[in-house]
């Protein structure tokens, strides 16, 4: 049975939500994305917990587009617990945001993040991205069997 | 007692001593001498007295009437007659006697007895020599001879006291001359022990005293004309050296006692100072420390800051962005030309911000680290720049002219943001032109020239010249301004002239400029020196 591949996107700002799926939608990426807003709802995802407890048959995602400035949970506290539980362990997680310090490349990098993305301003630039980062982790790339 | 007295009383004494043995030695042999001229002078007496009645007998016995008595009788009175009245010296007696029991022809013989004569004691005596009898008062010194034929004795007496009156007489004259000796041996020994144990003493005794450390003393004086005289006087001028000796001393050793005294407030002062100086380290480096941590802080806040305007600031601009972009695709064919012209305009201030955003955090990046300082090569360096230039910019044909070999002394880093700066703004404000010609060089010109730097010449280190008086322009309109770099330029360059200095013109934001301002020695800024 081919499984849906599901598209986590951990966005707090409801613009840039707006702005990633209409550069998905207009990439012709048609995978369900689930959206959660801060790092804690993310993880209660996840791990099927909170609201998402009585989901018995909740996918894990092919893919985490993973924000850094999260409420409540930051992004860099959620890649590490995703790499500390069996489950979510070798789970690909791209980091979408918008800074470029050195200090948060270094710290995504050595917490276990597969990519580092900048959101560029330019729209047509990040519709440019979005589309190479579907296609690379969603059909190029191949997952070892959870 | 004084030592001069025991002086006098030993030698005194000594010489008293000596003429006393002296003159008992005298009366002794006196004594002796006068003993035995006595005796001879007796004996002499008595011997011509036996002659004389030796050579009556003679007569007789040679006339042959010996045996007659009438003949010895007569012969015996002559001879008594002849004696009678004999004197020796002053209390001498000769005396002529007859043997106790003995016969007699002349009665006077017989019957005289002088009482003075003891028979017995003169009996006892041998047939002649001297005895000495003790008479009432009176000692008497006797020799007696014998003439046993007429069984006659002959005794001479002297008085002892006679006898020895030579020895008396001397004893008396001694005992003059003794008295006399001691009374001009003290009257001597006075004038010594006034004129020279005295002054000694004096002498001894203030010696004695100075030792002791009591100047106060009187000292002696002398006007005596000897050697005590001239010790003395030499004593008193020695005292007064060694007094004025010792009042320079004391001088000195109160003034070195105030030295001393100053020398110790000094020190206590230094030391004082010292812990001053220690408190004052101390706490300097406590503000050291709490400055450090303070600028820690406010780098901490400026990254903060940076993170914050990186993330936060952006965020709107995508958003400005994306949703034109969106108005563009979804309900462009409901705008008109101008409309969408209009959104383009939107789109590109918003990316022309997010560009100035990242060139703020690119220089506060770049100007927050330490400064390195170390020869840097600028030819490689601007060829980097601007074949990085080239190809983000592969549509224009712009050519670029380095000069080989130029080399300054600075922080690598900061010298890489100073050309891409400046070989971008080049780049820039050559970009309405389809051909255009950067160059890239230095020339020697003085430090004291570059202030009075003429503005035609501001082109000298060569990016171009329109470039330049664009800069110049910008630089008066009040939004950015301009500045002159110079660094030491330890290697000379391919031309003969040597070259100490680099120029490099740039136009600088003043963010820039003011962290540029912080990096001293390295860069000299010389902010607004090209009105």
């Amino acid at each position: 049975m081919k499984k849906t591949k599901n598209i986590l996107l951990v966005e707090d700002n409801s613009d840039d939500e707006v702005l990633t799926l209409r550069a998905l939608r207009k990439n012709r990426i048609d995978n369900p994305v689930v959206v959660a807003r801060d790092g804690a709802e993310a993880l209660d995802y996840l791990f099927s917990r909170g609201l998402y407890a009585d989901c018995s048959k909740s996918e894990l995602p092919a893919v985490i587009f993973l924000d850094l400035k999260l409420p409540k949970i930051g992004g860099l506290e959620v890649l590490e617990r995703l790499r500390l539980d069996q489950r979510t362990r070798l789970l690909p997680v791209v980091v979408l945001t918008s800074s470029r310090e050195e200090q948060d490349v270094k710290e995504a990098y050595s917490l276990g993040a597969n990519s580092y993305i900048r959101k560029p301003v330019d729209f047509n630039r990040f519709l440019d991205e979005v589309g190479q980062l579907g296609n690379y982790w969603l059909n190029l790339n191949e997952q070892p069997c959870q | 007692m004084k030592l001069r007295y025991k002086f006098n009383l030993l030698a005194l004494g000594v010489l008293f001593t000596v003429g006393i043995a002296i003159s008992v030695a005298g009366v002794f042999t006196i004594e002796q001498l006068a003993y035995r001229m006595n005796r001879k002078l007796m004996e002499a007496e008595v011997v011509k007295v036996l002659e004389d009645i030796h050579s009556a007998h003679k007569v007789l016995t040679e006339s042959g009437v010996v045996a007659v008595d009438s003949y010895v009788r007569r012969a015996q009175a002559d001879i008594l007659d002849k004696y009678r009245g004999f004197r020796f010296g002053r209390t001498g007696k000769m005396q002529i006697l007859a043997k106790p029991g003995s016969r007699q022809l002349l009665p006077q013989l017989a019957k005289e007895r002088n009482p003075d004569i003891f028979y017995n004691e003169i009996a006892d005596q041998v047939a002649q020599g001297f005895w000495q009898h003790e008479h009432g008062k009176k000692s008497l010194f006797h020799y007696h001879a014998s003439f046993p034929a007429w069984n006659w004795i002959v005794l001479m007496s002297v008085d002892v006291d006679e006898m020895l009156a030579e020895r008396n007489a001397f004893l008396s004259q001694v005992g003059w001359i003794l008295f006399l000796g001691l009374i001009v041996g003290l009257l001597i020994f006075a004038w010594f022990a006034r004129t020279i144990a005295a002054p000694v003493q004096q002498l001894s005794e203030a010696a004695l005293a100075i030792s002791y450390g009591d100047w106060e003393k009187d000292f002696p004086q002398s006007d005596a004309v000897d050697e005590v005289g001239d010790l003395t006087r030499a004593f008193s001028q020695m005292l007064d050296r060694l007094l004025a000796a010792q009042s320079d001393l004391e001088k000195q050793a109160k003034a070195l006692q105030n030295t001393n005294t100053r020398l110790h407030l000094e020190i206590t002062e230094h030391q004082q100072t010292q812990q001053d100086i220690f408190h004052l380290n101390q706490e300097l480096e406590q503000r050291v420390i709490q400055r450090t941590s303070q600028l820690k802080a406010a780098n901490q806040e400026l990254e903060a800051f940076s993170y914050s305007v990186s993330h936060d600031l952006r965020a709107p601009l995508r958003s400005i962005d994306g949703f034109s972009q969106a108005l563009l695709d979804d309900y462009g064919d409901r705008l008109d030309e101008e409309g969408q012209e209009f959104l383009r305009r939107v789109r590109a201030a918003s990316q022309r911000m997010a560009q100035l955003i990242d060139d703020l955090l690119y220089l506060s990046r770049i100007t927050r680290g330490e400064m390195i300082r170390q020869p840097v090569d600028l030819t490689g360096l601007a060829e980097l720049v601007a074949h990085e230039l080239q190809q983000n910019n592969p549509q224009r044909q712009i050519e670029v002219v380095i000069q080989p070999n130029v080399i300054a002394d600075g922080d690598p880093r900061l010298l890489r943001a100073v050309l891409e700066n400046l070989l971008g703004n080049a780049w820039k404000f050559t970009g309405d032109r389809e051909k255009g010609r950067i160059e890239f060089g230095m020339e020697k010109i003085g430090p004291q020239q570059m202030i009075h730097f003429p503005r035609s010449r501001f082109i000298m280190y060569k990016t171009m010249a329109q470039v330049s008086i664009r800069l110049m322009r910008k630089s008066c309109s009040g939004s950015f301004s301009a500045c002159i770099v110079s660094t030491n330029f330890p290697a000379p360059v391919s031309d003969s002239l040597p070259c100490n200095v680099l120029f490099i013109a740039m136009e600088v934001r003043s963010g820039l400029m003011a962290k540029l301002e912080k990096v001293r020695g390295s860069f000299l800024l010389c902010n607004g020196q090209l009105k």
